[in-house]
């Protein structure tokens, strides 16, 4: 008899792993929410290892709001050439375009909840009953409360005080037609974690999240990089900073922070000693105290 | 200077564990204390709190704002569905299931303690063992988690008296022997006040037991789950 114990993080990758060949084995349609940010490209990552050496079984789906950043496309471009998966993209603007959603007015205007609206049509047009989506709970409170399979009606709103029982390792998948699940295979891991995994098994990175020099302005103690989407107020004025970015969305609403760190180490070192949460940073998530619950029972993943 | 925590990150073994008992007897605020009192709480989780606590009218932040995420739970001031938070410590990193009391939501405190190695039986010194501390203690050792750990609550509320706390621990072993667990452990705590949660409290010296923080980050876990036999399932 040898002895067997496995560290935390490989206890957290198996669990990822098992929900992913579970969705495989319940679901006809699924697709993976991707959308270049860390949590996407380690889904993305284990779901090779869940498959490995077949390719996956399911494709990519990008919700584009119009407002990405330019590296983040890039790099999905590549990975999925790179691994020979498919990718699905639809996009925001043409959404806007059929009327289906306005666009936000005034110096804050993002694309973030108008993604809800492109999201729920892509799931209907590809006939999607689980998309796979890289939330964590130790993000929001909100998210701290769903579950792994957490179920969608028919129009794709979450009742967050009606959650089925989750038992053990058995997740249930049944449905009716016209409704779906979200899957969240990395609930269980915190920011502290996905770093931690992306320097253990050495995962490439869009060079956003490492130290650049960047035009930004200063609003509300984030630095929104500079872009043709966000127009400035009065007192305002773009400056050159040394930052990085600890997640990347919208660059409307994904704020950066100052920081020398050009290593994963140095990442490492930089969020355990930190004293907020990485969605600090996100304009979105300070709208108000439910912000999160009130677009995840919309249908935003 | 390298944090204590990150030295041993690739090694440190993961304890899921839960909390239960009933309707305030304190929950969500012994979570807030175990994460308050290990520094996991960010700055900008506190400032959200603490704006929070202010408009519900609260002296002292409330730190089970915390984990009621939910806009229901904070409107009702109780827990709903299960919240899992996550905190390391130098030696392990947890994975906390903060479970309602409530008798209605008893399926949702199942799904939560469905997966934990070791259960916190929370009871109020000054209600003492009830229907809902025995039905949550009762399914805790019908879902075969091998660890409880009965913690009784609010001792700053009965003048840290050590027979509140003998008489309760009687009578919940005197229940324990219906019940399937083999390692049962007492410990007298205020959440609120932060005695023996994770610094021993200067005002209970009849208690020379653990504190909480130093059980869970010592209870032996690695022969709970099977990892040697190959199985194949079919």
């Amino acid at each position: 008899m040898y002895n067997y114990k496995i560290s935390h993080l490989r206890e957290l990758e198996s669990e990822s792993i098992f929900i992913m060949r579970e969705v495989a084995a319940q679901f006809e349609k699924p697709v993976l929410l991707f959308s270049g940010g860390k949590d996407s490209i380690i889904m993305f990552h284990l779901a090779r290892k869940a498959f490995f050496p077949a390719k996956l079984p399911f494709p990519l789906l990008h919700i584009d709001t119009g407002h990405n950043f330019q590296e983040t496309l890039d790099f999905r471009d590549k990975l999925v050439k790179e691994t020979g998966s498919r990718l699905e993209v639809r996009y925001v603007e043409d959404s806007i375009k059929q009327g289906k959603v306005a666009e936000e007015k005034g110096p804050n205007a993002s694309r973030n909840k108008a993604q809800t609206v492109t999201l729920l049509d892509a799931i209907e047009e590809l006939q999607v009953d689980a998309a796979l989506g890289g939330g964590r709970r130790d993000e929001e409170k909100a998210r701290a409360k769903e579950r792994f399979f957490s179920h969608r009606d028919d129009f794709g709103q979450w009742d967050p005080k009606n959650q089925r029982p989750e038992l053990w390792n058995i997740f249930n998948g049944r449905k009716n037609m016209g409704e779906h699940f979200r899957v969240f295979p990395i609930s269980n891991w915190t920011e502290l974690d996905v770093w931690q995994y992306i320097k253990l098994e050495n995962i490439a990175l869009p060079n956003l999240y490492f130290t650049h020099q960047r035009e930004v302005v200063n609003r509300h103690g984030t630095f929104l990089a500079k872009s043709p989407y966000i127009q400035l107020t009065k007192n305002e004025k773009w400056e050159m900073k040394t930052i990085r970015f600890r997640t990347i969305g919208d660059m409307t609403c994904t704020g950066g922070v100052e920081s020398p760190a050009d290593n994963l180490t140095d990442i490492i070192n930089e969020i355990a000693a930190s004293r907020t949460t990485e969605r600090g940073t996100r304009h979105d998530d300070k709208r108000s105290e439910a912000a999160m619950e009130d677009r995840k029972k919309e249908g935003y993943f | 200077m390298t944090d204590p925590i990150l030295q041993n990150y690739d090694k440190s073994e993961l304890l899921r564990f839960t909390t239960a008992g009933s309707v305030d007897d304190g929950k969500s605020t012994l979570i807030g204390r175990l994460l308050y009192d290990s520094q996991a709480i960010f700055e900008d989780q506190m400032e959200a709190i603490e704006t929070a606590s202010q408009k519900t009218g609260n002296e002292e932040v409330n730190l089970a704002l915390l984990t009621d995420g939910l806009r229901a739970e904070r409107e009702q001031g109780i827990t709903i569905d299960v919240a899992y938070r996550y905190f390391a410590t130098p030696k392990r990193k947890f994975i906390i299931a903060d479970t309602p009391g409530h008798v209605q939501y008893t399926r949702n405190m199942v799904t939560g303690a469905s997966t934990a190695n070791a259960a916190i039986i929370l009871i109020d010194a000054r209600h003492g063992v009830i229907e809902q501390t025995l039905r949550h203690a009762f399914i805790a050792s019908l879902l075969q988690i091998p660890h409880l750990i009965v913690c009784v609550n609010k001792m700053d509320l009965v003048d840290y008296d050590e027979k509140v706390f003998e008489k309760i621990s009687d009578d919940f072993m005197g229940f324990s022997a219906k019940l399937d667990v083999q390692d049962i452990r007492f410990i007298p705590i205020s959440a609120l006040k932060g005695d023996n949660v994770v610094n021993r409290s200067q005002k209970m010296d009849w208690y020379n037991g653990p504190t909480l923080m130093y059980l869970l980050e010592t209870i032996y876990i690695a022969s709970d789950n099977n990892h040697i036999d190959p199985r194949f399932p079919v």
